[in-house]
């Protein structure tokens, strides 16, 4: 039989599960701490590449000077500067990312448990159909019998 | 007024009812004009000119999310100026990769902003990015913003510069890029714009997020403000050349668009159709739900026979008194 509270409740389900469930439900099934670490590690590598690109282009950039000069500087001096910026950068993105991410954890969570919520209500309302269904169909038997022998 | 919130509560009742229909077209559209704007301002692959190509694209882009258009659009970029050398093209290239893995992991939704940001400028009207996207984004949007403007001046210095450029043999690549990159980097313009942009957009977002009444007029005006105080400031400091006169009506035509986008966002959701299937025991549902709209219509002007009376606050129920006694009136007389 068809139950209008049920349709309703079913229908904004659909629409959140099509919608922001499709992201947030997947994010609720990590604990915090692995999401955000996960997520920080992929930034720390997508991080580190960027860098890269960055040096590559002002190396570049200064070729003709490199070209010119080699002999003169100070390769180690250099990979210690380079290796500052990057340290700075990093931990910049780092911070960034942990709190970014912690709030796309609790807005994610924050979702889903209106979610269940809903499912918690929509299973509320099968039981209560099916109470009012058996009690017609019940083919004897008191409610009252022994929960553990059912007699 | 009333007929300006008559006209968003229909707007709204009518984007509810054919969403379905208008959001590719808005896409559809947006993608043509950044298309035709990006071959109008570097078009020097001709093969890449061809209208009919731009059209097929911008139907495409209809079925597409709207990040596949920024991908395109942004290939569009990359083959034009492929044309004029190569080293222009991996630089443009090397700019789109180091956003993509600087920002569009943090926040996909606002990377629209890489695209309307060098439209804004060419438009004359850029100034209507940092106050808009503070208006409705966070304070990361700074990042899509800064590269939009980046990307910006790279096109306009290959454009101003296309004939040295493109003059340049291929031997002198490195020569190319060197000019390319001093080209950018001794922008001050450039400088002086992503400073004042980043500022604006982030005292725009703290003023909005405050609790005082008119919060988000009075963001608007003094995002403005600031964004024409460091202009200002700049010019006078670093000798930038800023057209005072442009700049200002560019600012106005800017303020403007920000309290129409207010007027049509504020504390507005467009609750959209929704179209959702799903199945239990015993049916299959394909539901269309679509959002209830109730239009405000404009109130009835009661006039008063006893102006003396003292002003009360206007419920139905008193309204309909006042009524009644006006009818009264009319029948003792």
């Amino acid at each position: 039989m068809l139950n209008e509270d049920r349709i309703k409740l079913m229908t904004k389900m659909a629409a959140y599960e099509m919608k922001q469930g499709k992201k947030e439900i997947p994010i609720s099934k990590y604990y915090r701490i692995d999401y955000i670490t996960y997520h920080m590690l992929k930034t720390a590598v997508s991080i580190t590449i960027a860098f890269c690109l960055f040096v590559g282009m002002w190396g570049v950039y200064k070729a003709e000077y490199f070209m010119e000069n080699i002999h003169k500087i100070n390769l180690i001096l250099l990979g210690k500067s380079f290796f500052k910026y990057y340290a700075i950068f990093m931990l910049v993105y780092m911070i960034l990312a942990y709190f970014v991410y912690m709030i796309k954890y609790s807005h994610a969570r924050h979702g889903v448990k209106r979610y269940y919520g809903q499912l918690k209500r929509l299973s509320k309302l099968y039981e209560k159909d099916d109470n009012k269904n058996s009690s017609r169909k019940s083919l004897g038997g008191r409610t009252d019998n022994d929960h553990i022998t059912r007699i | 007024m009333t007929i300006l919130l008559e006209f968003r509560e229909k707007l709204k009742m009518f984007y509810g009812k054919y969403e379905i229909y208008i959001r590719p077209f808005t896409k559809c559209i947006m993608a043509f004009l950044t298309l035709s704007i990006i071959n109008s301002n570097i078009g020097f692959m001709t093969k890449l000119k061809n209208p009919a190509l731009v059209v097929i694209f911008a139907l495409a882009s209809t079925f597409l999310p709207l990040n596949a258009t920024l991908v395109l659009a942004a290939l569009y970029m990359v083959l034009h100026f492929y044309a004029v050398s190569l080293p222009v093209a991996l630089v443009a290239l090397v700019l789109i990769v180091l956003m993509f893995l600087m920002y569009y992991r943090f926040s996909p939704k606002e990377s629209y902003l890489v695209l309307l940001t060098p439209i804004a400028f060419i438009l004359k009207i850029p100034y209507v990015v940092p106050i808009v996207a503070g208006l409705v984004g966070t304070p990361l949007s700074t990042v899509p913003v800064v590269f939009g403007i980046i990307l910006y001046y790279l096109m306009y210095s290959v454009k101003l510069n296309s004939s040295v450029i493109n003059n340049s043999e291929a031997s002198n690549m490195l020569q190319t890029y060197t000019y390319l990159i001093d080209n950018v980097i001794n922008n001050k313009d450039m400088f002086v714009c992503i400073l004042a942009f980043s500022a604006t957009i982030l005292v725009v977002y703290l003023i909005r997020r405050m609790s005082v009444d008119h919060s988000w007029s009075i963001a608007i005006i003094l995002g403005a403000l600031t964004n024409l105080l460091i202009m200002l400031i700049s010019d006078y400091m670093f000798n930038v050349s800023f057209q005072i006169i442009g700049l200002l009506i560019g600012m106005i035509i800017s303020v403007a668009i920000a309290f129409f986008v207010q007027f049509m966002s504020f504390n507005l959701d467009y609750t959209r159709a929704e179209h959702v299937q799903f199945e239990d025991d015993e049916y299959y549902y394909y539901v269309k739900a679509i959002p209830k709209v109730s239009i405000t219509t404009r109130e009835k002007k009661v006039k008063r026979i006893n102006p003396q009376k003292k002003m009360t606050r206007k419920t139905p129920l008193s309204m309909t008194e006042e009524i009644d006694l006006e009818n009264e009136l009319k029948n003792l007389k």
